[in-house]
C-alpha cells in the first residue's frame, strides 16, 4: 500500500520538481547572458500551451509507444522513490527509452535515422552505466535496494568518486535534450514528451543524490543541494557553452564509463576508501 | 517410462528409414507431418512423466553396446572415405583417431566398467527434449513449404529434400540421444551422429562451398569428438566409471577433475561455436535457412550448450579455491565470444549471418554462466537456452521467408521489406523484442552480474556489460529498423505459403507462452534442477524477479499490438507544411546513400576481419594456456 501511494506522490511531485528545475534553469540561463529573465514557470506554460493545441499524431503507433515511455519512464523513478531495486530500475528506464526510440523510429521524420543513431548509443551507454553503478553500490552495500544502500554508514561518495564524476559528466550531455531530435513533434505528443524528460530526469537526479546519503540528516541535506546543483547546471549551461557541448557529448559516454570501471577495478582490489569519510 | 525416451529416440530414426524410400513428395510432407506431430507430443509425455525429479534407467545388454560400437564405426569410416573422397586428409585423420581410441576404449578398460544406469533423465533432460522435440519438429514442419519453393527456384540444384528430410529425423533421434545418454560411450556416438548430420545438412545444396563449409564444420566437430573420448577414457582409467551422472556427482570440483571437465567443455565449446571454432557456424548460414534455424535453434548448438551446463558443477569452484582451471578457462573463452561476437553481430549487413553472430554471442554468454558453476548463474544460462530456442527460428523463418521472394537479405533494406510484409514485420519484431528483453536485460544483467558482484570480478563484469551493450544495441537497431517506416512504400508482391506462416505463427506463440510461464518454470522446473545439482535447498528467486517477468510481457506485447497497425493509416505531423514535404522528398533521394552507410557510424570501427582474428588469437592463447595447466595438474596428481 505504501508502495503505491509512493509511486503516485512521485508521479505528482517529479514533474512539478522537472519543471521548476527547468524554469529554474532558463531564468538563471537568461540572468548569465544579461537578457530579461523568463519567468520560473515559463516550461509550464509551454506544456499546457502544447496540450491545447491540436494534435495530429493523436491515435496512431507513435502515439502508443510515446506512451508507454512516458509510463516507464514514470514506473522507474518511482522504483528509485519507493526504495525499490535499483537493477530493477535501471531494466525499467531502458525500456521506456526503448520505446522512446520506436516511436522516433517509426514516425515519418525527413532524417528518421540520423537521430535514432545517436540516441540508441545513448539509451544503451545509460543503461550500462546506471547498471554499473548499481553493482558498484552492491559492493559496498550488498544489496541492490536503495534503502539498504542508503543506511550505509559512510556514503558512496567516498569509494566512488570517479564513477560520480564520470556519472555527472554524462548526465550534463544526456538530459539537455531528448535522446532524439524529434523536431517535427507537435502538440500533445511533444507535451508527453517533455513530461516524460522530467520524470527521467528526476530519476537520473535521485541516483547522483544517492552517492551522498547515508543515515544522517546532514547527508540527505548536502544530497538535495548536490541534486539541485547538477540539476540546474544541467539546465544553465544549456545555451552558454552550446558548442563546447558538441564536442564533448559524442565521447561522453566512453569517459563515463572507463572512469566507471577504473572505480570498479579499485573495488575489486580492495581499495574503498578513495576519499577521506565524510558526514559520519 | 523407459518407453518414453527410447521412443523419441527410435521412432525419429524409423521414419528417416521410411523417407528415405518414399519418392512420391505428398506423400513425405504427410509422412513429416504427421511423425513431427508424434515426436512432439512424445517429448510432452515424456515431461509429464519425468517433471518429479530424476530417473535413472538400468538397460543391459551387450548387444546394445554392440550396436553403438558398429553405428561408431561405419560414421567414422564413412567420414574418412568423405575426406579421401574429397582430399580433405585433416578430417579422415582425426576420424581414425577417434575410432582408434573408441575401439580401444570399448575392447579393453572400459570391459571392466559396469555401468549400472546407460540412460538418465532429469528435469533439464526434460526441457531439452522440449525443446528438441517441439522447436526441432516445427522447424521441420516450416521445411516441408520452403524446401517446396526452394526446389522450384533453385532448378540448378539437385532437388535432394529426400535426403534433407531424412537427415532432419536422424538429427533429432541423435540429439535425443545426447541428452538422454548417461553412458558416455552412447553420449559419444550420439554426438558424433549429430555432427555428420550437421554436416549432411550444411553441404546440402553440394556446391562447392557449401562442401567447403561443411568440411569446415566436421574439423572442428571431430576435434571436439576427440576431446570427447579422451575425456572419456580418462573418466574410464582414473575415476573408474563411464557413467556422466558419476562423474559430476562423485567428484568434487577439484584439480583432479579439471582435465576431463576442460576436455568435455572443449567439446562443448566447439559445437556452440565458441572463439576459435565459430568460423563454421558463420559459414552454415549460407545453407537454406531452415537448416541454420534447425541447427542454431534445437540441434548441434544446443548439444554443446546441453553439455556444458551439464557438467557445470565441475567446472565451479571448489569451495576452497574458489575456481578451478577448467572453469576459468571456459569462463575466459566465453566471454571473449560473447564480447567479440556481440560487436562483430552489430557490424554485419547480411541478416542471415547476423543472427548467426548473435547466436554465438548468445551461447558464448551461457558458456560463461555455466563455466561459473554458480547455481543462480546457472538458472540464468537455462533460461537463456530456452529464450533462445524459441526466439531464434522465429527470426530465421521470418527472414527465410521474405528473403526468398525478395533478394534483399542486407539490414538496410529491411524497412522496404517490411513495408510489403506487415504480417512478417510483427512476428519479426516480436522475436527481436523476446531476445533483447528477456536474455539480455533480465538474465545476464540481473542474474549473472549481481551474482558477479558479490565476487568481486571486475574483469568478467566489464566483459558481460559491454557484451551486454553491445547485443542491446543491435537488437535495438533491429527493432527500430522493422518500426521504422518505409521511406519509398514499394508495393511487392509477397506469398507466403500457409505453412511457413503457420510455423511463424506457432513460434510466436511459443515465445509469448515461454515469457508469460517464466515464473511458474523457474518455480516447478528450473530451480529445482538446480536444487537437485547443487545439493542444497535453493531458495527461489526474489519476488523482484518474477515481477520483472511479468512486466516483461507488457512491451512484448506492446510491440506485438503495435506494429498491428496498418503502415499506410500513419500519418506524419508536420511542422512547416510544405517545407518539411519538401525535406521528406529531398531525404527520399537520399536513400541510396543511407544505404552505403550502414549502421550507427560505428562499423568503420568494427572492422570484422581484424575483431575476428584478435578473438582468434586470444581465445587460441587462453586454450592452449588453459589445456596446458589442466595437463599439469593432471600429471602432477597422478
Amino acid at each position: 500500500m505504501a508502495t503505491i501511494a509512493g509511486f503516485l506522490m512521485f508521479a505528482v511531485i517529479a514533474p512539478v520538481a522537472g519543471c521548476l528545475l527547468s524554469g529554474l534553469g532558463g531564468w538563471a540561463t537568461s540572468g548569465i547572458q544579461g537578457r530579461a529573465r523568463t519567468p520560473i514557470l515559463r516550461p509550464y506554460r509551454e506544456v499546457c500551451h502544447l496540450i491545447a493545441t491540436d494534435d495530429r499524431n493523436e491515435g496512431s503507433v507513435p502515439g502508443l509507444y510515446f506512451w508507454m515511455y512516458l509510463v516507464f519512464a514514470a514506473v522507474a523513478g518511482g522504483i528509485i522513490f519507493t526504495s525499490g531495486n535499483l537493477l530493477l530500475c535501471c531494466f525499467v528506464s531502458f525500456m521506456s527509452s526503448l520505446f522512446l526510440i520506436m516511436a522516433g523510429a517509426s514516425t515519418t521524420t525527413p532524417r528518421p535515422d540520423a537521430g535514432a543513431t545517436g540516441g540508441m548509443l545513448q539509451v544503451v551507454a545509460l543503461e550500462s552505466m546506471t547498471v554499473l553503478i548499481a553493482i558498484e553500490f552492491f559492493m559496498l552495500s550488498n544489496t541492490f535496494r536503495v534503502s539498504g544502500i542508503m543506511a550505509a554508514i559512510s556514503p558512496a561518495i567516498t569509494s566512488l568518486p570517479f564513477t560520480f564524476v564520470g556519472f555527472v559528466y554524462f548526465l550534463t550531455v544526456r538530459l539537455r535534450r531528448s535522446p532524439f531530435n524529434l523536431t517535427e513533434l507537435s502538440g500533445r505528443t511533444l507535451a508527453l514528451v517533455e513530461v516524460a524528460h522530467w520524470y527521467e530526469g528526476i530519476m537520473l537526479l535521485a541516483w547522483t543524490g544517492l552517492f551522498f546519503i547515508n543515515g544522517s540528516w546532514a547527508s540527505f541535506l548536502v544530497a538535495g543541494s548536490i541534486v539541485l546543483i547538477v540539476g540546474a547546471s544541467v539546465f544553465v549551461t544549456h545555451k552558454t557553452l552550446a558548442r563546447f557541448e558538441e564536442r564533448v557529448s559524442k565521447c561522453a559516454w566512453l569517459v563515463a564509463l572507463a572512469l566507471g570501471f577504473t572505480n570498479l577495478l579499485f573495488l575489486s582490489l580492495g581499495w574503498t576508501n578513495l576519499l577521506p569519510p565524510i558526514l559520519k | 517410462m523407459l518407453a518414453t525416451p527410447v521412443f523419441l529416440v527410435l521412432f525419429p530414426i524409423a521414419v528417416a528409414g521410411v523417407l528415405l524410400v518414399v519418392r512420391n513428395s505428398r506423400a513425405r510432407r504427410v509422412i513429416v507431418g504427421v511423425s513431427t506431430v508424434t515426436i512432439a507430443a512424445g517429448s510432452i509425455v515424456l515431461a509429464v512423466q519425468h517433471l518429479d525429479g530424476v530417473n535413472v534407467y538400468a538397460f543391459s545388454g551387450r548387444s546394445v553396446d554392440f550396436a553403438i560400437l558398429s553405428i561408431d564405426a561405419t560414421i567414422a569410416l564413412s567420414i574418412i572415405l568423405t575426406g579421401i573422397r574429397n582430399k580433405k586428409y585433416m578430417v579422415g585423420c582425426l576420424a581414425f583417431v577417434w575410432m582408434a581410441i573408441i575401439c580401444w576404449l570399448n575392447l579393453g578398460p572400459a570391459r571392466a566398467i559396469r555401468i549400472a544406469n546407460p540412460l538418465y533423465v532429469d528435469r533439464f533432460s526434460v526441457i531439452m527434449a522440449l525443446i528438441i522435440g517441439i522447436v526441432g519438429g516445427a522447424v521441420c514442419v516450416y521445411s516441408i513449404g520452403y524446401m517446396r519453393t526452394f526446389a522450384a527456384q533453385s532448378s540448378d540444384v539437385l532437388d535432394r529434400s529426400r535426403i534433407f528430410f531424412a537427415t532432419g529425423f536422424v538429427f533429432l533421434a541423435a540429439m535425443f540421444g545426447v541428452v538422454f545418454s548417461n553412458d558416455l560411450n552412447w553420449l559419444c556416438c550420439s554426438w558424433q551422429v549429430a555432427t555428420m548430420c550437421t554436416f549432411l545438412l550444411i553441404s546440402y545444396t553440394q556446391t562447392p562451398g557449401a562442401i567447403t563449409n561443411a568440411f569446415r564444420q566436421l574439423t572442428v566437430s571431430l576435434l571436439g569428438g576427440v576431446a570427447l573420448v579422451i575425456a572419456v577414457v580418462y573418466i574410464g582409467i582414473n575415476l573408474h566409471t563411464l557413467e556422466l551422472s558419476k562423474f559430476l556427482l562423485t567428484y568434487l570440483p577439484g584439480t583432479t577433475v579439471a582435465l576431463p571437465a576442460l576436455l568435455l567443455a572443449f567439446a562443448g565449446m566447439t559445437q556452440t561455436a565458441q572463439m576459435p571454432f565459430h568460423g563454421w557456424l558463420l559459414h552454415s548460414t549460407e545453407a537454406p535457412t531452415p537448416i541454420s534455424a534447425l541447427l542454431q535453434s534445437s540441434t548441434i548448438v544446443m548439444a554443446g550448450a546441453f553439455l556444458l551446463i551439464r557438467i557445470s558443477p565441475v567446472l565451479g569452484g571448489s569451495p576452497s579455491i574458489g575456481w578451478n582451471i577448467a572453469g576459468l578457462t571456459v569462463q575466459l573463452v566465453g566471454g571473449l565470444t560473447f564480447l567479440v561476437c556481440s560487436v562483430m553481430a552489430i557490424g554485419q549487413s547480411n541478416i542471415s549471418r547476423m543472427l548467426t553472430c548473435s547466436t554465438i554471442a548468445t551461447m558464448g554468454l551461457i558458456t560463461v554462466c555455466a563455466a561459473i558453476g554458480k547455481a543462480e548463474i546457472l538458472w540464468s544460462a537455462i533460461f537463456l537456452v530456452i529464450f533462445h530456442a524459441v526466439a531464434k527460428p522465429l527470426l530465421f523463418l521470418c527472414v527465410g521467408a521474405v528473403e526468398r521472394h525478395m533478394v534483399l537479405c542486407g539490414i538496410d533494406g529491411m524497412d522496404v521489406l517490411f513495408a510489403a510484409t506487415p504480417s512478417l514485420n510483427r512476428f519479426m519484431s516480436l522475436g527481436m523484442g523476446a531476445m533483447l528483453l528477456a536474455p539480455f536485460l533480465l538474465f545476464t544483467k540481473w542474474v549473472a552480474l549481481s551474482r558477479l558482484a558479490a565476487t568481486y570480478d571486475a574483469l568478467l563484469v566489464l566483459i558481460l556489460l559491454a557484451g551486454g551493450a553491445a547485443a542491446s544495441l543491435l537488437w535495438i537497431k533491429l527493432l527500430a529498423r522493422t518500426t521504422a517506416v518505409s521511406r519509398n512504400p514499394t508495393t511487392l508482391d509477397v506469398s507466403v505459403s500457409r505453412v511457413e506462416l503457420f510455423a511463424i505463427a506457432f513460434f510466436s506463440t511459443l515465445t509469448l507462452g515461454v515469457v508469460v510461464s517464466l515464473p511458474f518454470v523457474s518455480i516447478e522446473v528450473v530451480v529445482p534442477y538446480l536444487a537437485q545439482v547443487y545439493g542444497i535447498v535453493w531458495r527461489a528467486l526474489p519476488t523482484d524477479n518474477l515481477l520483472i517477468a511479468a512486466a516483461m510481457t507488457v512491451p512484448l506485447v506492446v510491440i506485438f499490438v503495435g506494429n498491428l497497425q496498418s503502415r499506410g493509416a500513419l500519418k506524419c505531423d508536420l511542422l512547416f507544411g510544405a517545407e518539411s514535404v519538401a525535406l521528406i522528398t529531398e531525404s527520399r533521394g537520399d536513400d541510396e546513400k543511407q544505404v552505403e552507410r550502414p549502421d550507427l557510424g560505428l562499423v568503420p570501427y568494427l572492422p570484422q576481419a581484424r575483431l575476428s582474428a584478435i578473438g582468434t588469437t586470444v581465445s587460441v592463447i587462453m586454450l592452449v594456456c588453459g589445456l596446458d595447466a589442466a595437463v599439469r595438474l593432471a600429471v602432477g596428481v597422478i
